[in-house]
C-alpha cells in the first residue's frame, strides 16, 4: 500500500526527532520547530491508523463490490 | 402384482446382510465426519478416487458407548490425536442393516497405527515439493507492512466466521480503522482449490490497494479441510506477493496452507485480533513517541532553566572572586615594577661612580703630577718631533710651573 510508505517515513522521522531530543543533541532554539513538526507527524500517523483514506474508499467504490466494509 | 411393504423389504435386506456378514471384518476408509453424542461416537466413512478428490464410496458408522469408552483412550494414547475427520482409519466393523436407520457399520476395534502419519504424510509430500521448488518459506519471509489496514478477505460470504471477523474488526476498542473487502470463495468441497486461486488472482490485480490477505473459514466438517491440502493452492499461497494470514484449520490440525502462510491463527476472530493487535502496537508506539517528545522537551527546557538559574546565582560571587584576583595581580605587578625601578637606579649609580673614577684618572693635572709634561708650540700640544723646526720656541707645562725652551739642532 503506497500510503504505508508515507506512514513509515513519518514514523521514522518521529523516531529520529525523539532520539535527537533524548540525546540532548538538539539545540534549544531548534526545539520549538522540532516539537511543532513532531506534533504534526503524530497527528498524521494517528489519522492514518484511525481513518481510511478517501482515495482508497474511491478505489473500492470503483470496484463496485457490494461487500466493501468500512468502519 | 405381488408387492412388499417397506418394512418387509427392509427386513429382507437386513436378513440378507446378516447372513452374508455374520462375522466382523477389517475396513480401510477415510473419516469424513466424527461426532459424539450421549457417549456414542457417530462416524462417516468415505473413499476417494485415486486422484484424491472425488468421493467414490460413503457409509455411516457408529461406535457404541461401551466400546468407545476404551477405544477412544487407546486411539488417543497411540496417535496423540483425537479421532477427527480427514483421518484414514483401519477399523474392525460389523456390517448392519436396520429397518429404520438403514445401512451402517458398527465399529468394534480400531488399529491406530494405520492412521498414524497418513494425513501428515500427504501434507509432508506437498511441503517437500514446495521446498524443492524453493518456495516453501516465501510468504513467511515477506515483511509485514507497518500498516495492516486494507484487508482482502477470502471467505464464503455466508460463513459465520466471516461475519465474526468483520464484527471483531469493526468493534475494536481502540478506534482503529480497517477496510475490508470480501473476495468470495468456496470454502468446502472440491472447488476450494480453484475458487481460492481465482480469488487470489483477483487480489493480485489490485496489489497496491491491499496490505494483506486473510483466508478464513468458519464451521463445516473438518473432512472438508482436504480441499486446502493441494499442491496448486499451496504454491499459489506460498508465492503470493502479500502476506497471507490464515484461519482455516482447527485446534489440532493445520492444513498445508496454514503451514506455509505468513501467519496462522486458529479462528476468524483470532485473525481479526491479530490485525487489531498489529495496529494497536503501532498506535502504542506512536503514543509512546509522542509522550517521549513531550517529556523530553519539557525536561530539556527545565534543565536549561536550572542551568540559567545556577549561572545567575553564581555571577555575583564569580565577579567578586575575579575582582580580588585582578587586585592581587595588580599588586604583584606594582611590586615587580617598584623592585625593577630601584634595581635599575642602583645599577645606574654604580655605573656613574665607575665613570667618575675613570674620569678622575684621565685628568691631565693628575697625569702631570705623575711626572708627565705637555709641550706646546704656539699653544698647540706637540705629539711628534717632526712638528717643530729649529729655532721654534716651545712652552712646557709641568705639574708645578712652566718651562720655555728653544729648539736646537739635535746631535746625531
Amino acid at each position: 500500500m503506497n500510503t504505508t510508505s508515507t506512514y513509515t517515513e513519518a514514523m521514522a522521522r518521529l523516531e529520529s526527532i525523539v532520539r535527537q531530543i533524548e540525546s540532548g543533541e538538539m539545540d534549544v532554539d531548534a526545539l520549538t520547530t522540532q516539537l511543532k513538526e513532531a506534533k504534526q507527524l503524530v497527528a498524521l500517523c494517528r489519522q492514518r491508523l484511525t481513518t481510511i483514506d478517501n482515495e482508497v474508499k474511491k478505489i473500492l467504490d470503483d470496484n463496485d463490490e457490494p461487500n466493501v466494509k468500512e468502519n | 402384482m405381488q408387492s412388499l411393504t417397506l418394512y418387509e423389504l427392509n427386513t429382507y435386506v437386513r436378513r440378507v446382510v446378516e447372513s452374508h456378514f455374520d462375522d466382523t471384518l477389517w475396513l480401510r476408509a477415510e473419516l469424513a465426519e466424527v461426532r459424539e453424542s450421549r457417549g456414542h461416537c457417530y462416524l462417516e466413512f468415505i473413499q476417494k478416487a485415486d486422484d484424491g478428490n472425488n468421493i467414490v464410496a460413503r457409509a455411516r458408522g457408529q461406535v457404541w458407548a461401551n466400546t468407545w469408552n476404551f477405544l477412544r483412550p487407546h486411539f488417543e494414547k497411540t496417535t496423540g490425536q483425537r479421532l477427527v475427520a480427514g483421518m484414514k482409519v483401519l477399523v474392525e466393523v460389523r456390517v448392519t442393516f436396520h429397518e429404520i436407520y438403514g445401512y451402517s457399520l458398527t465399529i468394534v476395534d480400531i488399529d491406530p497405527t494405520y492412521t498414524l502419519g497418513d494425513i501428515a504424510k500427504r501434507r509432508q509430500e506437498i511441503l517437500n515439493k514446495l521446498e524443492e521448488e524453493g518456495v516453501l518459506n516465501m510468504n513467511k519471509e515477506l515483511p509485514l507492512p507497518r500498516l495492516l489496514q486494507h484487508i482482502a478477505v477470502i471467505s464464503s460470504a455466508s460463513a459465520a466466521g466471516y461475519q465474526d471477523f468483520c464484527n471483531q474488526l469493526e468493534q475494536n476498542a481502540y478506534g482503529l480503522a480497517f477496510c475490508t473487502q470480501l473476495f468470495p470463495a468456496v470454502m468446502q468441497g472440491d472447488a476450494v482449490e480453484s475458487s481460492i486461486i481465482s480469488a487470489l488472482n483477483d487480489i493480485a490485480d489490485q496489489l497496491d490497494t491491499w496490505d494483506c490477505v486473510v483466508i478464513i473459514r468458519g464451521g463445516g466438517a473438518a473432512a472438508d479441510l482436504n480441499g486446502f491440502d493441494t499442491l496448486a493452492l499451496a504454491e499459489n499461497v506460498a508465492q503470493f506477493p502479500l502476506p497471507v494470514i490464515t484461519g482455516i484449520g482447527h485446534e489440532r490440525d493445520d492444513t498445508v496452507i496454514d503451514l506455509i502462510s505468513h501467519t496462522r491463527v486458529k479462528t476468524p476472530t483470532a485473525a481479526a485480533e491479530f490485525l487489531i493487535q498489529h495496529q494497536l502496537e503501532e498506535l502504542t508506539l506512536l503514543n509512546s513517541l509522542a509522550d517521549r517528545i513531550t517529556r523530553c522537551t519539557s525536561e530539556r527546557l527545565r534543565t536549561e532553566q536550572l542551568r540559567l538559574q545556577r549561572i545567575a546565582q553564581q555571577l555575583p560571587s564569580l565577579f567578586t572572586l575575579r575582582k580580588s584576583q585582578e587586585e592581587q595581580q595588580l599588586q604583584l605587578i606594582w611590586q615587580r615594577a617598584t623592585h625593577a625601578i630601584s634595581t635599575r637606579l642602583t645599577q645606574q649609580q654604580h655605573r656613574l661612580a665607575l665613570a667618575e673614577t675613570k674620569l678622575k684618572s684621565a685628568n691631565p693635572e693628575q697625569i702631570l703630577r705623575l711626572g708627565f709634561s705637555i709641550t706646546r708650540l704656539n699653544g698647540h700640544a706637540l705629539t711628534a718631533s717632526s712638528q717643530v723646526q729649529q729655532g721654534d720656541t716651545l712652552t712646557t707645562t709641568l705639574a708645578h710651573g712652566t718651562l720655555t725652551s728653544t729648539v736646537t739642532p739635535s746631535s746625531p
